[in-house]
């Protein structure tokens, strides 16, 4: 008889692939009680099978994918918050402690030149302000604590639409780049700009908070950071995410120049690599509870060529500590790098929803009102002026 | 373990089988069962009759001129009164051919469970895959039985009952495996991936059909074949009494044709996992009950060229609540 008499019912649900399936097969081993193991299986099955991996893992290059397994599997690393706290895979936490010796060589009235190279041009710097102490929030019992020193960068992009960058355009170029400074400046919206032949201007200075980061959260071992603007500094780099042949319009000398400052940075203010993150990463809109409200460097930014590890793997903490969501704003950014941390957020949430017995909606909920609660509205200040959002973009 | 709402109320599992309903709570320890006989039996209506029904707290319906005994007293009834119990359901979907199939289906579960203590209260209850050219029936019993259960006041979800098997006995393999109840009227295949159903089929070959086509060679009523294959029958030896030689021939039949689907089924899947190492197939529902069972399972699957490398053939811990555990504990993983 056999087949005659049988059907095979379909399911709407995907089974994870080889490499996939052993890493969630892992993740549930680790959970002693069956009930949770399956309700994390089941959460994650839905989840891979709703966004589709294959859509993502397409679009990744092979040893990014081969980095976030590895990540995922050898450097767990927990977050404690309330005690009921998601945890993180951070890949970056090997370089954290890595930091050059650079020194400064010269110090002029224009300019300054230090010891890896890096110059850093002052003529766009805006009139001293009052300096500011730089804020996080531990996550075992939500004390603030303050530094003078930043504790990490977030990098951005101008957005402006510049010429081709060719010898042609030399005069084009410098006029758009000292037209887009000059406004940064006015705005203090950053921190540096970097032109696209990699001249680095320091538009505010260090200790004094620049409007750049808006509405955004992040985290790294011991704290997080919320409406960042108070915590980290901004660095931008004078281009687009998506040029015109959809990557990033940042130009060789551009990187090179990052990779200097950042190094300066780091070592000057003791930056962790997790900390290095970009803007798209961070930005979140509490009116929807959606990450992603800014979405520049959601892809292609240059992590490993700055020295820094792929930090786009990190769980976004919006949604692994607050339960933000994604689906509305990057349901056409699926092929962005941001995806990776945005799926790892999601699967820490759904895991630790599990672990906990409730629903991944109603655990959502929870981080939302516990987001509410350490969101005080005072934090969120725009430097420039008296609106209660940043202009960049 | 404490699986409780605010108000103390907990989840519910159910399997709503062929000749059973079972439903599973937790409890703080371990589980709680009750289960009732899927059957009724009708009575001719009289005062008397209706209060000693009440008096001894037989569940039943009373109608204009005849009353209905369902539930576990049903067959003791009809065994009084020599008749053929009725049956709700038949070859693991709502009866067709019985026009009371979902009002009496209302009322046992209504009798077994109970409303909800409140809207929000899980019930995940099972449902067979579809055997061939019936797939309407299956989304029809389906959705009649949610309907039910919702009009109970519960949040019902359906699970399948191979997979719910396996959400009862394999958490050792992180819910990897093949899943197989063998009921009354079906037996339902489940192979599941991390607890994904990556197939599920459906023969509509079980129990019941053990017990007519026995009835019919003997000539004797199907139910006392029931009784004599549930009782006495075993695996193995020369049977000497000629009803057991005929359950055994078509127990053997059961198994080869089960056996036979899952191979034609598995080889013909482009759905299947890659499996990494032999996965373990349950064996649960009432029919696997006879000793000896699970060996002449196993060596059927070990007899061929198996298309899934099988690491063993076990039985359910408690073949007859294991679809009703595994489908409690897909709702407790929701709650």
């Amino acid at each position: 008889m056999s087949n005659a008499a049988t059907v095979v019912r379909g399911s709407r649900l995907r089974a994870p692939g080889r490499a996939l399936g052993q890493y969630v097969s892992w993740r549930a081993g680790r959970i002693d009680n069956p009930v949770e193991r399956l309700g994390y299986l089941r959460g994650s099955a839905e989840y891979w099978s709703g966004r589709p991996l294959k859509k993502v893992l397409a679009n990744a290059r092979l040893h990014r994918v081969s980095a976030f397994v590895a990540a995922a599997l050898l450097l767990p690393i927990p977050m404690i918050t309330d005690g009921a706290a998601p945890r993180r895979t951070v890949a970056a936490s090997a370089k954290s402690g890595v930091f050059a010796n650079i020194w400064t060589v010269v110090n002029a009235p224009d300019h300054e030149l230090y010891s890896n190279g890096l110059r850093i041009e002052k003529r766009f710097t805006a009139k001293p302000a009052e300096a500011m102490r730089f804020q996080r929030w531990r996550l075992d019992n939500n004390a603030r604590e303050e530094s003078p020193a930043p504790y990490g960068i977030v990098f951005h992009t101008t957005e402006s639409d510049a010429a081709v960058y060719e010898e042609a355009n030399n005069r084009k170029l410098r006029r758009s780049a000292e037209g887009t400074i000059g406004f940064v400046q006015s705005q203090r919206a950053y921190h540096f700009v970097i032109d696209k032949f990699g001249r680095v201007f320091r538009t505010v200075p260090e200790n004094e908070p620049a409007n750049h980061a808006g509405y955004s959260v992040w985290a790294d071992e011991k704290h997080y950071f919320v409406n960042m603007n108070h915590s980290f500094l901004g660095v931008s780099f004078d281009g687009q995410t998506r040029g015109p042949d959809g990557k990033p319009s940042v130009t060789e000398p551009q990187i090179t120049s990052a990779r200097l400052l950042t190094e300066l940075l780091r070592a000057r203010y003791r930056i962790p690599a997790e900390n290095c993150v970009t803007h798209a990463q961070v930005s979140v809109y509490p009116g929807n509870m959606g990450v992603g409200y800014h979405t520049d460097w959601s892809a292609g930014f240059p992590f490993a060529r700055l020295g820094l590890p792929v930090n786009y793997l990190i769980p976004l903490p919006a949604i692994t500590l607050f339960g933000f969501g994604f689906e509305d704003y990057y349901s056409n950014l699926a092929a962005d790098e941001l995806q990776d941390g945005i799926s790892a957020g999601e699967t820490n949430l759904r895991q630790d929803a599990a672990r906990r017995g409730v629903s991944t909606a109603a655990y959502r909920r929870m981080l939302a009102k516990r987001f509410r609660e350490v969101e005080d509205p005072h934090r969120y200040v725009s430097f420039a002026n008296s609106e209660s959002r940043s202009s960049n973009p | 373990m404490t699986y409780r709402y605010s108000d103390g109320s907990t989840p519910v599992g159910l399997d709503v089988g062929t000749s059973r309903i079972v439903a599973a709570w937790p409890s703080e320890t371990d589980y709680i069962y009750r289960s009732e006989l899927n059957s009724f039996v009708t009575l001719p209506g009289s005062k008397f009759t209706e209060g000693v029904l009440r008096k001894e707290n037989v569940p039943h319906t009373v109608r204009a001129n005849e009353i209905l005994v369902q539930g576990n007293e049903s067959e003791r009834f009809a065994d009084l009164l020599g008749a053929e119990s009725r049956r709700p359901m038949a070859r693991g979907f709502l009866n067709p051919d019985e026009p009371e199939s979902m009002t009496m289906m209302g009322e046992l579960l209504r009798s077994l469970l109970g409303t909800a203590k409140h809207a929000r209260q899980k019930l995940f209850f099972s449902v067979p895959a579809a055997p061939a050219g019936a797939a309407d029936t299956a989304t029809f019993h389906e959705a009649s039985l949610r309907q039910m259960l919702t009009e109970l006041g519960y949040d019902a979800k359906s699970v399948s009952e191979g997979l719910a098997v396996v959400y009862s006995e394999l958490e050792g393999s992180n819910y990897t495996g093949i899943g197989i109840s063998i009921g009354g009227g079906l037996c339902n295949v489940c192979m599941s991936y991390l607890a994904v159903p990556v197939i599920s089929f459906s023969v509509p070959k079980a129990g019941d059909y053990i017990d007519s086509s026995a009835a019919a060679v003997t000539n004797e009523m199907a139910t006392r074949m029931r009784l004599i294959k549930e009782n006495s029958f075993v695996f193995g030896g020369i049977q000497q009494e000629k009803a057991h030689q005929v359950i055994g021939v078509y127990y053997d039949d059961l198994i080869q044709t089960l056996v036979g689907a899952m191979k034609d089924v598995f080889t013909k899947s482009k759905s299947l996992p890659r499996l990494g190492r032999p996965i373990p197939m349950i064996l649960s529902g009432g029919s696997t009950m006879p000793q000896g069972f699970r060996e002449r399972f196993e060596r059927a699957v070990h007899g061929g060229d198996f298309p899934v490398p099988v690491s063993e053939v076990r039985l359910a811990a408690d073949p007859l609540t294991a679809t009703a555990k595994g489908a409690l504990i897909a709702a407790l993983s929701e709650m």
